[in-house]
């Protein structure tokens, strides 16, 4: 069998999840988030591709953790875990000349994960904006894991949204 | 209210129950009836008299210390009733043995007699009474032997189960409640719905005088008795290996609120088939570990067992078993099995063993974005360790099933050849449990090291394959000597 040589194939991202946005996060203008939705409604939170952060490449002198996932979570329900509200508090990202970016949950769910790496690696953010450097994981109930998605805005709807802006 | 329920012991047809006539106590008090003088106990005239006329009127007259078990129920009427029930259950059982369950107010009644004949007679405790389950084997087992031509073993395989149920027992263990809550109306009330067990009941009986006995019990003399017999042999277990050729086939049936995903499974093409030689209620599918929907599963194959319960037949000879293997075989292309044999249960429970120490072989079809060559390729494999140990948190793809845990893994194994600049094949031992795909991709990072990390580009898997899965059971079969070339073909040309 013979292939082709450089075929554009599906990512990981893009086999599996589908990209939705959530704008100006704790009301700080352009600080938006992006939730990779997986097909078994888990939900994973990165910064927006269009976040300053990313797109003015600021320099990122740190990042304080301001939540953890709740140690007594067991099983494979995640009994324990903490059910959180869009608004939770996550990270702050300071960066110079005093800009600072808080970031929260944008969703409903369980959180099961924090991103310890980009506390130690800030410049994951970055450089890996869409892989290593992802901020959370949350697993919401099967019926808020269809409400989240009301609240937040399609990648078409988004870009679109951006591109006037 | 009187009671005198033992007026009973005394007026019942059976004169002969084994109860009465194995119980040394009771013919003494039979033999000394006619000397003691029953009316010098403090019984009401008019009681006695109701009581005997209910036992006249009643049509259905058991005996009422063993309501009939040991007189109807041990007739040769019954007895082929036992038989039609076992044949039907499994036709070739080799042995067998009985199980009996009694309803609960023969406990009563038991303990009834015990303080009646130690009032009466003498000293009298549960041990001085026959057991009526050991008079029932006493009278049964060896014909039953006789009748179905095999041997009772206390541990066969196969169980005919006898329940025998009484239509008045609830009734008296009433009695036993009225007992209980005579100086706290209140807390029946409250335990209105309480159910008795056979514990509580004896605990309650330990505390009962006769007097208590004669106050508060009271027998249900109309009560009738039916029996419910069943038979269930041990389950009949299969085993193979199964190879999966298609990427679209899940191993077991895909079915959400009832509705049916997929067309079939794994699962089905394998026990459907057999199940037309294997006659069972039902079965269940084990296997060593699973694939994806999307990975084939080549050589040798991934060895299965499956559980057929309540079975009608339970004797095979093995040449069924390959006419049953050539029918799945010739059915789909999508699956292949071989191997396929009866185990007894012990060596099923191989399939699980070590299930931690086992290591599966596969082959991955991966792609980069930036080019590499083959002296790149084996450069950068021959710089990790052997054997490399990665830390993988659960896989997002299965989070939502699973534990959120770090697992430790190990790869023996790992070398690639390149096809093209753009593409090669990964060819990796691992430890069971490894989930390979994360292992390629590394899943955002959450799975260290990852294959992109030691090859430092972006690198994502298009296929993937189960090449061996390294576990040595169930045995080959001999005629499986053309079976290897077999392999080599259906895996090159996906059957």
């Amino acid at each position: 069998m013979s292939l082709a040589k450089r075929i554009k194939y599906p990512s990981v991202i893009e086999r599996y999840y589908t990209k939705y946005y959530c704008k100006n996060v704790h009301n700080e203008l352009n600080n938006d988030t992006l939730v990779l939705v997986h097909s078994n409604r888990i939900c994973v939170l990165m910064l927006s591709e269009r976040h300053p952060v990313i797109e003015k490449s600021l320099k990122i002198d740190s990042i304080e953790s301001l939540a953890s996932v709740n140690l007594s979570m067991s099983g494979k329900s995640k009994r324990g875990a903490d059910y959180v509200q869009p608004n939770k508090l996550l990270y702050r990202i300071k960066c110079e000349n005093n800009q600072n970016f808080t970031i929260c949950a944008s969703i409903k769910g369980r959180l099961v994960e924090v991103n310890d790496e980009i506390i130690k690696t800030p410049s994951l953010l970055q450089q890996k904006a869409q892989g290593e450097g992802y901020l959370a994981i949350f697993i919401p109930s099967l019926k808020d894991g269809e409400n989240n998605l009301n609240s937040l805005m399609t990648e078409q709807d988004y870009n679109v949204s951006k591109q006037s802006s | 209210m009187v009671t005198n329920a033992y007026r009973l012991f005394l007026n019942r047809l059976c004169q002969s129950c084994p109860l009465k006539t194995q119980c040394a106590l009771f013919n003494k008090f039979a033999e000394d009836q006619e000397r003691i003088s029953l009316e010098s106990t403090s019984l009401n005239h008019s009681d006695i008299q109701t009581i005997d006329n209910n036992l006249n009127v009643s049509s259905l007259q058991h005996c009422f210390l063993c309501i009939d078990i040991l007189h109807r129920y041990t007739s040769d009427e019954f007895m082929q009733q036992i038989k039609q029930t076992a044949q039907t259950a499994t036709s070739d059982f080799q042995s067998f043995c009985v199980n009996l369950s009694l309803p609960l107010n023969l406990l009563i009644r038991h303990a009834y007699l015990t303080k009646f004949l130690t009032n009466f007679v003498g000293e009298c405790n549960e041990k001085d009474l026959p057991i009526i389950k050991d008079q029932w084997r006493n009278l049964m087992i060896d014909r039953l032997e006789e009748v179905l031509h095999r041997p009772y073993q206390i541990d066969s395989p196969f169980e005919i189960n006898i329940t025998f149920d009484f239509s008045g027992e609830k009734e008296e263990l009433e009695s036993l409640r009225r007992f209980r809550y005579a100086d706290n109306p209140k807390l029946a009330k409250s335990n209105a719905n309480e159910g008795f067990t056979r514990q509580a009941v004896t605990t309650i009986l330990n505390d009962l005088t006769f007097e208590d006995f004669e106050q508060y019990y009271k027998p249900a003399i109309n009560g009738k008795t039916t029996c419910t017999i069943s038979a269930l042999h041990d389950s009949v277990y299969v085993a193979g290996r199964y190879n999966k050729y298609s990427r679209t086939l899940s191993q077991t049936p895909w079915v959400i609120d009832g509705i049916r995903k997929a067309e079939t499974s794994v699962e089905e093409l394998i026990a459907l088939p057999i199940s037309k030689l294997v006659n069972a209620k039902d079965y269940v599918f084990l296997s060593s570990g699973r694939e994806d929907v999307d990975v084939r599963t080549l050589g040798r194959g991934r060895p299965f067992v499956i559980e057929f319960r309540h079975p009608s037949r339970i004797l095979y000879l093995p040449e069924e078993f390959v006419t049953a293997q050539h029918d799945i075989n010739t059915l789909t292309k999508d699956v292949r099995v071989r191997d396929l044999q009866q185990v007894t249960k012990e060596e099923s429970n191989q399939i699980k063993e070590g299930e931690e120490e086992k290591t599966k072989c596969y082959e991955a079809l991966c792609y980069t974005e930036t080019q590499i060559d083959q002296t790149e390729l084996d450069q950068r494999l021959a710089s990790v360790p052997n054997p490399i140990v990665i830390e993988q948190k659960t896989p997002i793809r299965v989070l939502h099933r699973r534990t959120v845990m770090t697992r430790q893994r190990s790869i023996t194994e790992l070398s690639a050849t390149v096809i093209d600049p753009y593409h090669f094949r990964l060819l990796l031992t691992t430890q069971a449990g490894t989930y390979v795909k994360e292992f390629v991709h590394g899943d955002f990072g959450r799975t260290k090291p990852n294959l992109t990390m030691i090859l430092d580009r972006f690198v994502d898997i298009l296929e993937l394959d189960v090449l061996a899965v390294n576990i040595d059971f169930p045995p080959s079969l001999k005629n499986e000597t053309d079976e290897n070339e077999k392999d080599i073909l259906c895996d090159m040309n996906g059957k």
